[in-house]
């Protein structure tokens, strides 16, 4: 068992690394890299050392970070639900992270208290997996979970909007865009210093439940018969997922569909138990919005694409082909398809 | 981030100083230039007819943020009897106290019809049904063309009071205006300079910013990079340039928005500092005026303490 679990560590951290130093190596302007580096060794303040610590590193970092978040947060909900097509942006955990990052940025709250805004975007987040949990509960079948998540989807999008839409700065309406359809442009190392702490905090539960949602994966039954009490495992996952999400959303908006392709890419490699999955799909998370982020910055449009609409073109495409797949199996099929 | 682009085309189509101003109004459609010339024959007509010579007007509104600003500053008391909303901003209006006291009008036909005014004034680029509708009202319309310098200020400020039948007001103003622009620097260093603006835009040539920056003698980064008016500055390329002055412009209301927060990054902060940025109010650049003598001032000042720190 040691050998092939060396060899799964090695299949996440690879691509993760090697995607985060091209995301690093991208960037408008030419870097005189041994410059760069030497400045920032020796704790010289110049343009090149300024540019590499201030500019490319964050953005690299918050790909990894928020794609970490996105790919641990799908496997586990995929895993809790029983249920293939679940995702915080699909269902809409995101877009109401999105909706309590709004309210606490535009109102001004963030000035007052800058951890106002984290804080709004994972409370946005935990009443998103509990709308989710007690509309849709964990027996639902995948086409009842779905609805309910394309109405909070809806509802979260619109209220967003709306909330925009009050704010007395002239620009906060066109700022929709970032929040719905998320982006990692311009952002600076205090958003990784937002994003990082909540991301790991839910990741704590979330792991910690691992052998639970193995468990579960067996039937409520059984799980029971093993000591697992699934209305508990519902509520440290949805924790873990809101806290994770939220910190995520809060500094890159909703970026769509992470969760979904991320566990889906890695359980050929890691096997079909949920607690498997979930530090692997963390894996296939991080190097997707790193390579999603990378594909935005190298596409000659004439603006950047946001960053949720490059995970879109990929993945929806990708929910189209796993519910067709899904429909020719039989839908009684293995929940996994 | 926000809408760069739809923030930029309406710069460049509607020519709105502002995107605040920008942004309130319907993208102009195709067909641009025909619709410049019809404006032209327009105003053509509009100022062939003896505004001067008849009466002048009792019941003046403006619709336009910069036309609203020189309105206030020129007409006789209770003759204009309402401006724009944006006039009352005291984020984009120099006149913003003055404004106080009159109604807003948004640029609704309903809205300023409603005002029983005998004269209202656009700039050239306002919607072209507002204008059809109001002449249809029997409104007179004092359209002015695009003021995108200093000098065009000035110009406008004498247009403006003769069609408020107040041309020695004009005059003076003008006079005033004239007497304290400063001189373009010749031969002497011209220290480079950038602005930066919400969503990391920049201005270039033909804008009223870049005419204010060459006579305060400074040179202009975005002018110098490419040569449309409202480019995106990458944050990089801005760091990257190093100007020696980085301008920034006040925030355009009391509450954030992600467009502006990114004005405080921490690589700008850090690459120019207290003493490398100046912050300039937008009701003193964003449209020609008086309040640009305000804002050459404060460019001076700041050309000023860097020549003191070399």
């Amino acid at each position: 068992m040691t050998p092939s679990r060396r060899w799964t560590w090695a299949l996440v951290a690879a691509p993760v690394a090697a995607l985060a130093m091209i995301s690093i190596v991208v960037g408008p302007a030419g870097l005189p890299w041994g410059t760069a580096i030497r400045d920032i060794l020796s704790g010289h303040d110049s343009v090149p050392a300024l540019i590499l610590l201030e500019i490319r590193l964050p953005r690299a970092l918050l790909g990894a970070v928020v794609g970490a978040a996105l790919g641990m947060a799908g496997a586990a909900m995929q895993g809790l639900l029983r249920n293939p097509l679940a995702e915080p942006g699909v269902l809409g955990v995101s877009a109401c992270a999105a909706f309590g990052a709004v309210i606490a940025f535009y109102s001004g709250l963030v000035r007052l208290f800058p951890g106002a805004l984290p804080i709004a975007a994972i409370l946005g987040a935990l009443l998103g997996t509990a709308a989710l949990f007690a509309w849709a509960g964990r027996g639902a079948t995948v086409a009842t979970l779905l609805l309910v998540g394309v109405a909070i989807n809806a509802l979260a999008g619109a209220a967003t909007a709306f909330g925009l839409a009050l704010s007395p700065n002239p620009y906060a309406f066109y700022e929709v865009m970032f929040w719905l359809m998320g982006s990692l442009a311009d952002r600076s190392l205090d958003h990784v210093a937002i994003a990082l702490p909540c991301v790991a905090l839910g990741a704590v539960p979330l792991l910690l439940m691992r052998r639970r949602l193995d468990g579960l994966s067996l039937g409520e039954e059984t799980a029971l018969a093993l000591g697992i009490v699934p209305s508990a495992v519902a509520r440290w996952i949805g924790l873990g997922t809101a806290l994770a999400v939220g910190g995520a959303v809060a500094v890159s908006g909703v970026i769509g569909f992470v969760g979904l392709m991320a566990p889906h890419a890695i359980r050929p490699f890691v096997g079909y138990r949920p607690g498997a999955t979930l530090i692997a799909s963390a894996g296939a998370g991080a190097a997707l919005t790193l390579a999603a982020d990378i594909a935005v910055r190298l596409l000659p449009t004439g603006r950047e694409l946001q960053l949720g609409v490059m995970t879109a073109l990929l993945g929806a495409p990708f929910l189209g082909w796993l519910a067709v797949r899904r429909r020719s199996n039989g839908a009684a099929g293995t929940s996994w398809l | 981030m926000i809408e760069r682009h739809t923030i930029q085309q309406n710069k460049t189509s509607s020519l709105s100083p502002h995107p605040a101003v920008a942004m309130r109004r319907p993208p102009s459609a195709a067909g641009g230039r025909r619709k410049a010339a019809c404006l032209l024959s327009l105003l053509v007509l509009l100022f062939a007819t003896p505004v001067a010579a008849s009466e002048p007007p009792a019941r003046v509104v403006s619709i336009n943020l910069c036309l609203d600003q020189l309105v206030l500053a020129l007409a006789a008391p209770g003759q204009v009897v309402a401006v724009s909303d944006m006039a009352h901003d005291p984020h984009l209006s120099a006149q913003w106290q003055a404004a106080q006291a009159l109604p807003a009008v948004r640029v609704r036909v309903e809205e300023i019809l409603a005002q029983r005014p005998d004269l209202v004034f656009l700039d050239a680029f306002a919607p072209s049904h507002v204008v059809g509708l109001l002449k249809r009202a029997g409104v007179r319309l004092a359209q002015f063309p695009e003021a995108s310098t200093f000098d065009d200020g000035v110009a406008r400020v004498r247009s403006l009071a003769t069609a408020l039948g107040r041309p020695e007001a004009g005059a003076t103003l003008a006079q005033q205006m004239q007497e304290r622009r400063a001189a373009p620097a010749d031969g002497e260093h011209r220290p480079l300079a950038a602005v930066w603006q919400a969503n990391g835009f920049s201005v270039g040539r033909g804008t009223l910013q870049d005419d204010l920056l060459r006579r305060a003698g400074f040179r202009n980064l975005a002018a110098e990079r490419s040569a449309g008016p409202f480019e995106p500055l990458p944050l990089e390329a801005l760091v990257r340039a190093a100007p020696e002055l980085l301008i920034l412009e006040s925030p355009a209301s009391d509450r954030p928005s992600l467009a502006e927060a990114l004005m405080t990054h921490r690589a700008a902060r850090q690459a120019f500092g207290t003493t490398r940025t100046l912050v300039m109010p937008h009701s003193l650049w964003l449209c020609a005026g008086p309040q640009n003598v305000a804002a050459l001032d404060r460019l001076a000042a700041a050309r000023r303490s860097l020549e003191r720190r070399r």
